[in-house]
């Protein structure tokens, strides 16, 4: 789109944009950010941060199962490593990296918007999310980490059999997560109803929003119970309350139930927006529409939904009555279904179309690769006698590594070589890229793959050690030295994208020929992410170039580019029609005091210093009030600091 | 928009193939045998589940393979439009995701779960008491099992004997935290849940030695907490329980006799219980015939005099975290402890 | 409702209408999401009472008095009964008639001169009710 044939009044527009949505340079305006851009950068590099954690937790891990009757780590470190490497990787990397990282950043873009719909709750969620890892990484790192496993079973996980603030830093940790998490998911849900571009009627929104949309939706509804569940654990713990104590009317298995009503829906929305990545990288690869778009998102809904009914199948051998079981099992085999259609489309997609296999596409044939393995052996996990011989084995620790890291994390490596044109404006080493792929493929492959064996062979899972001469030394071998070589595949991407950020040659809008909006805008986007409001006439944006064309000439009149303050255009949830002007909030220092003052409350509560927890309830309500003041529409807003406040 | 400057990658065909031909040559030439396999059943229930597995991976390669072809045939049709053969064709297409995404999974998936759910499951669930000939009580602890056997004074821990070729029933209790008994080569595996009581049944076709762990996240020292199962014909099991429902034997030497009083003055009364004496603690596991066990700790050191002394001498050594303190004993007190033990058979 | 004036039940039925046939705003949805995800907290909260209430042998366990539901029971009702005139309020401020609003929001604070239209002007002298808004 040319820029410089513009008239004097467009000219003046995209100045006043400039001026209106710049945020302060340094540090300030990091802190004080509420650009869904800059978010979603902080969400990046605090995940990254947060995968290399749990990365070498998991190396120590498999270094100290190489071989048999191993002394690297202590029963003590071993169980504190390999319940904060679950904690970690899927409260602190996968969700953060893919909703908050991926979701912040490209949504707005892809449906044309300015922004979220509740900017500064979304730099709320990041701070609070960054002090709950810290909070629950203090734990960790003063010898006093979660070591009860990461679905913390009870009793176990009672005062009785864990005496030390460990669990508490676990269950006061999540809770303070979870805050970070349902503020993020309310704000994902009302920018893709109530933000996309005049035009973009509900079908028309790209695969991508569907599967935030599911994932989040499911989020709304699944965290709820782990809350609760969380509640009744530290009601137990701090307050010598009895609701898991079977001796005083209470049930140990209400945990499971409660932990595992979450614990399923939460596999689903770990996986949606990988999903929703692949769909964004095949069809524009593949170079043509994706094959029965409607089936494809009506299955991503499905399988968030059908998700929430299937939680007993991590309970199979608990001895429930096989009715309940056998309803939970045929629960299990109809999710199969709305993915596997995902999947042949993927394929037929594929096939049918003339697919480039550059970096971003390889990692989505990994993806499908492993995401096939890993649901293989999870359709096994619904045969009920099968289960209960490999359940708590190394045969389901392969089975949800595949789908977890081969299915989930695959797309996002796909995505960052993808977008990392858009974001940073350069592009990456193709045949280092290429390379990294092959490094991460083969070192998962060979780490998880004989895990299935191995778990067959009678190893179960959670196991510090293990003897000689049961067979089990050289599967362990295979995938220890496998763990290494899947780091190193990491690290080489890492450095790829590192190196690529300050060297790599200019790419332009449009690198790859995308389908959605942001490749309409610049590399990368500025911070109004697009001077006129698009139009949208089908799910295909940016391959609509009537559409496209005509947004070019309202560019050069200077038209439709709600240049007043900061605002950006509402439309209808199912319809796309225009509603209203939205005035969205400059930036601010509340969100980072909001996360600052909660912290304090988990810390007290921590420490069971009650009443003072109380006070800081208060000051968190204080700020919020405050909150209130900070008027959107006023251009310039009470509690800003820095130029902004300048016009 | 197609300015594009990279170029498309290799991708080295049939990577799905040699995955699927890697599984077989593993299992295939590690065997899949070993004392604590699934893949080396030895009794009806396992031997269903086995059968079970071997039917699911054959279809699961199946799938993978075809999953694989049309990658492959995306790869070889990268430069041609639409399919081979058919060419542009979105009705084929859609109707292959319907064929292929619903149709055949609703199909294959119906079969597996009448297969499973319906039919093999009435093999693997909990017994019937009415068709089990005799009852075993286990009550799991951190980190060891006690077993009883109901109708005899005979307590032990950390090893079952039962008889070949019966169906025994397995009732299971824990007196702390959740375990999970797990004998693989006999059957699934059954949690140990507070205040409930499972059932499982062991029922071994041929004699041997069957070793089995426990399968659910226990604390410290849950990966050595395992147990063996030792199937005897009935007159050998006979036997064993007539002499496991015995009091202890009576020490036979003065270092023996010794040793029971050091057993008895020492902290070891509060925690063991050796039948035939005063010493009565539940904490920890039995000890009246100790010495006919083939290893110390749940199958964490092999049961010997040497091993035994040292376990004595600093428990918290091979099994550390583990619930026995360190009871401080002196070189002769020690060495007659270990004589008296060593009797207990 | 039947003692109002015509006026004012019209206004309040358009109110009514308007709540319900309009889109809603960013904070409504909002709002929405929250109450939903607040209604899954306390839906399986008190899905878990029943969940060990009907597995357990006896209930209140062993030691645990019965609850003494009176003052809950009383103070629920309070909560419903003050719903309706809210929803009053509310439909009555979307009119904008402002007098029917603020006498509204009186009977559900219970502050009975207000609700009786006698607003209390410096110097203690009762006003007489204001006069209805022109719409």
């Amino acid at each position: 789109m040319a820029v410089d044939v513009l008239s004097p009044d467009a000219r003046r527009s995209v100045d006043r944009l400039e001026r209106v949505w710049r945020e302060p340079s340094g540090l300030v305006g990091w802190l004080t950010t509420t650009d869904h851009k800059r978010i979603g950068i902080l969400y990046f590099f605090t995940s990254l941060a947060f995968l290399g954690a749990g990365g070498v937790e998991a190396l120590l891990i498999r270094t100290q199962l190489i071989g048999p009757d191993q002394d690297v780590v202590s029963p003590e470190t071993f169980s504190q490593l390999m319940t904060m490497h679950g904690v970690t990787m899927i409260f602190l990397f996968v969700i953060p990296m893919s909703i908050g990282a991926f979701g912040n950043y490209l949504l707005p873009l892809m449906i044309g918007a300015r922004d979220m719909a509740f900017p500064r709750l979304n730099a709320v969620s990041y701070w609070i999310y960054l002090a709950a890892g810290l909070f629950l990484y203090t734990g960790l790192f003063t010898g006093n980490g979660p070591d009860a496993g990461w679905f913390d079973y009870v009793p176990l996980a009672s005062r009785e059999f864990s005496p030390g603030p460990n669990i508490d830093f676990y269950a006061l940790g999540l809770v303070f997560a979870s805050v970070a998490t349902t503020a993020s998911a309310v704000n994902v849900i009302v920018t893709i109803l109530r933000l996309r571009a005049p035009g973009m009627a509900i079908n028309r929104m790209p695969l991508f929003c569907y599967a935030m949309l599911a994932a989040n939706g499911a989020l709304v509804f699944a965290l709820p119970p782990l809350s609760a569940g969380l509640l009744l654990l530290e009601l137990d713990r701090l307050l010598g309350m009895r609701f898991f104590d079977v001796a005083a009317g209470g049930d140990t298995l209400l945990w499971q139930h409660l932990f595992w009503i979450f614990g399923h829906p939460e596999v689903y929305i770990i996986v949606l927006p990988a999903f929703g990545i692949a769909t964004s990288i095949i069809p524009t690869f593949a170079r043509r529409r994706m094959v029965a778009f409607p089936l494809v998102a009506l299955s991503e809904l499905l399988v968030a939904f059908i998700g929430f009914g299937v939680w007993a199948h991590h309970m199979f051998a608990v001895g429930l009555p096989t009715v309940n079981a056998v309803y939970y099992a045929a629960a299990s085999l109809v999710i199969v279904i709305p993915s596997a259609v995902q999947l042949f489309a993927w394929l037929t997609t594929l096939v049918t179309g003339t697919p480039r296999f550059a970096t971003p596409l390889l990692w989505i044939v990994g993806f499908i690769v492993f995401f096939i393995v890993g649901g293989l052996s999870g359709i096994m996990f619904a045969a009920i006698p099968f289960d209960q011989q490999a359940t708590d084995t190394y045969f389901v620790v392969a089975h949800f590594h595949f789908v977890i890291f081969g299915a989930a994390v695959f797309p996002l490596f796909g995505g960052m070589y993808y977008w990392f044109p858009k974001v940073t404006g350069r592009m990456y080493h193709e045949g280092v890229g290429k390379a990294s792929f092959w490094l991460t493929f083969a070192g998962t492959a060979v780490t998880f793959f004989p895990m299935h064996v191995v778990g067959l062979l009678g190893m179960p899972r959670r196991n510090y050690t293990y003897p000689s001469g049961l067979g089990w030394g050289p599967y362990n071998l295979i995938e220890s030295l496998g763990s290494y070589l899947l780091a190193a595949g990491l690290l080489l991407v890492m450095a790829n994208l590192a190196v690529s950020r300050f060297r790599g040659a200019p790419a332009g809008n449009d690198p790859w020929g995308g389908d959605t909006l942001e490749w309409v805008t610049t590399s990368p986007p500025p911070a109004y992410n697009f001077a006129v409001t698009p139009t949208v006439s089908s799910a295909y944006a940016a391959w609509d170039t009537e559409d496209r064309e005509r947004d070019a000439r309202r560019l050069q009149r200077g038209e439709r580019t709600l240049d007043g303050s900061h605002e950006t255009q509402a439309t209808s949830v199912l319809d796309g029609d225009p509603e209203e002007i939205l005035h969205m909030p400059a930036g601010s220092w509340l969100p980072i005091l909001v996360a600052v003052v909660l912290a304090a409350v988990f810390a007290m509560l921590l420490t069971q210093h009650f009443v003072v927890a109380g006070v800081f309830a208060l000051g968190v309500a204080a700020v919020v009030a405050v909150w209130h003041l900070e008027e959107p529409e006023d251009p310039e807003p009470a509690f800003v600091l820095g130029e902004r406040g300048k016009r | 928009m197609r300015s594009s400057t990279v170029t498309g990658g290799r991708r080295p065909r049939g990577a799905g193939v040699v995955a699927g031909l890697v599984v077989v040559a593993v299992l295939a030439s590690t065997g899949c045998g070993g004392d604590q396999s699934a893949l080396d059943p030895a009794s009806g229930p396992a031997r269903t589940i086995a059968g079970l597995w071997w039917w699911m991976l054959g279809g699961a390669l199946v799938v993978f393979a075809g999953a694989v072809g049309l990658l492959v045939l995306a790869w070889r049709g990268r430069r041609a439009d639409g399919f081979p053969l058919f060419g542009r064709n979105e009705k084929l297409a859609t109707s292959l995701v319907v064929a292929f995404g619903v149709a055949i999974p609703l199909i294959t998936l119906t079969v597996l779960f009448t297969a499973s759910n319906v039919v093999l499951i009435s093999k693997t669930d909990a017994p019937d008491p009415s068709s089990t000939a005799m009852t075993i009580e286990v009550v799991g602890h951190q980190w060891f099992w006690e077993v009883r056997y109901p109708g005899t004074p005979a307590v032990t821990a950390n090893e079952l004997h039962i008889p070949v070729g019966t169906r025994v029933e397995l009732e299971l209790r824990t007196a702390d935290v959740i375990h999970s008994f797990w004998v693989p080569r006999l059957n699934r595996k059954a949690d140990l849940i507070p205040g409930r009581t499972n059932r499982i049944l062991l029922d071994a076709d041929r004699p041997g030695v069957y070793r089995g762990q426990c399968a659910e996240f226990c604390g410290l020292q849950h990966a050595h907490m395992g147990f063996y199962v030792f199937a005897d014909s009935p007159a050998r099991f006979r036997a064993w329980l007539a002499a496991q429902s015995r009091p202890r034997s009576t020490p036979a030497t003065p270092a023996g006799r010794r040793g029971e009083q050091v057993f008895l003055a020492q902290a070891c009364a509060s925690c063991h219980t050796i039948r035939g004496t005063s010493a009565s603690g539940t904490v920890g596991p039995d000890l009246t015939h100790v010495a006919s066990r083939t290893t110390l700790g749940a199958l964490t050191v092999p049961n010997n005099p040497g091993q035994l002394a040292a376990w004595v001498a600093d428990p918290q050594h091979a099994k550390p975290g583990n619930l026995m303190p360190v009871v401080p004993l002196q070189g002769a007190q020690l060495a007659d402890l270990v004589a008296y033990l060593e009797g207990l058979d | 409702m039947s003692g109002l004036p015509a006026a004012e039940r019209a206004g309040i039925r358009r109110g009514a209408n308007r709540a319900l046939r309009e889109p809603w705003s960013n904070g409504m949805w909002g709002m929405a999401l929250f109450l939903a995800s607040e209604a899954a907290l306390f839906g399986v909260l008190i899905a878990s009472y029943f969940y060990l209430r009907f597995d357990a042998e006896r209930w209140p366990p062993a030691g645990v008095a019965e609850p003494r539901v009176l003052v809950p029971l009383l103070l629920l009702a309070l909560l419903l009964a003050t719903g309706v005139p809210m929803v009053l309020a509310a439909a009555s401020a979307r009119s904008g008639l402002r007098g029917a609003t603020v006498r509204w929001l009186a009977v559900a604070l219970g502050d009975r001169p207000l609700a009786r239209g006698r607003a209390r002007a410096p110097g203690g002298v009762p006003r007489a009710r204001p006069p209805p808004l022109p719409r």
